[in-house]
């Protein structure tokens, strides 16, 4: 009896454990540029919510905060707050490179209203910002959407 | 007996969220480093465009870094005492978007 009670107790809580864990999917977003033939460019992966709020920031490619503020809406949302971006940031993406992200997202991200944002900037080039927006629903997963200037497509994945 | 099952009991549980940790340690960013050079920008007002063009300057300016300082990604510059943590550094910001706090991990090239 005993021991029947103790196996209930266990997964029980390991039932209660678990669901921390699993409100999260892997996603991979896949970041091609064009040849644009211009130095590495500066990169903010953002998110805003249904009502157009800044929820938060995903990545950050380019490790300068004084070239921020080429990024113009996410320069916008967040005030130039390097919090946001800070243990998420890596190097710039050079011309006709990629960059591909591997995260952890919440569930509660996809079919919900949220977009996806990418601000894109480069030396001596035009600031694009807002380059690329697209919901993340779990019906656009591996649709490829196209950037206007730098950005030659981006595509999540689960 | 009893206490056998209890400690088992226990150990089960805490190793759950242990086991998750450590898998989080385990999947830290490998940040792959491009090879872009990055310089000063400027932003030029255009009156037939939206969006100000980027220009390069040289040293001398407000942010205290010279062009030939650029390509590093924050060292040897006085304006990279705001730069954020990289990847990898620090854990990164809890905006409830990353699934169990753990940053990306990136290829680049």
């Amino acid at each position: 009896m005993q021991i029947k009670s103790l196996l209930s107790a266990l997964a029980l809580t390991t039932a209660m454990t678990l669901p921390g864990y699993a409100m999260a999917r892997q996603v991979t977003l896949t970041t091609h540029l064009n040849n644009y033939g211009g130095n590495g460019a500066y990169l903010a992966i953002y998110v805003t919510d249904s009502s157009g709020a800044y929820a938060g920031s995903l990545w950050m490619a380019g490790g300068r905060a004084q070239y921020y503020r080429h990024l113009g809406d996410w320069m916008r949302y967040t005030g130039g707050n390097t919090g946001e971006v800070a243990g998420i940031t890596g190097a710039s993406v050079g011309s006709g490179g990629s960059l591909k992200l591997s995260v952890d997202l919440a569930d509660k991200l996809f079919d919900a209203g949220y977009t996806l944002h990418i601000d894109a900037a480069a030396e001596n080039m035009r600031e694009s910002p807002n380059e690329v927006h697209v919901p993340l629903t779990t019906k656009g997963a591996g649709k490829a959407i196209n950037g206007r200037r730098y950005i030659s497509d981006f595509t999540y994945s689960f | 007996m009893k206490h056998t099952l209890t400690y088992t009991l226990l150990t089960a549980t805490a190793l759950v969220p242990l086991a998750a940790f450590a898998a989080g340690l385990r999947q830290d960013p490998n940040v792959a480093v491009s090879s872009p050079t990055e310089t000063m920008l400027l932003r030029v007002e255009s009156g037939d465009d939206d969006h100000g063009a980027l220009r390069r300057t040289g040293g001398g300016d407000d942010e205290g870094c010279s062009s030939e300082e650029d390509d590093d990604e924050g060292a040897g510059c006085t304006g990279g005492a705001n730069n954020p943590p990289p990847a990898g550094s620090v854990a990164p910001p809890s905006n409830g978007l990353l699934g169990n706090g753990k940053a990306p991990t990136v290829q680049s090239n």
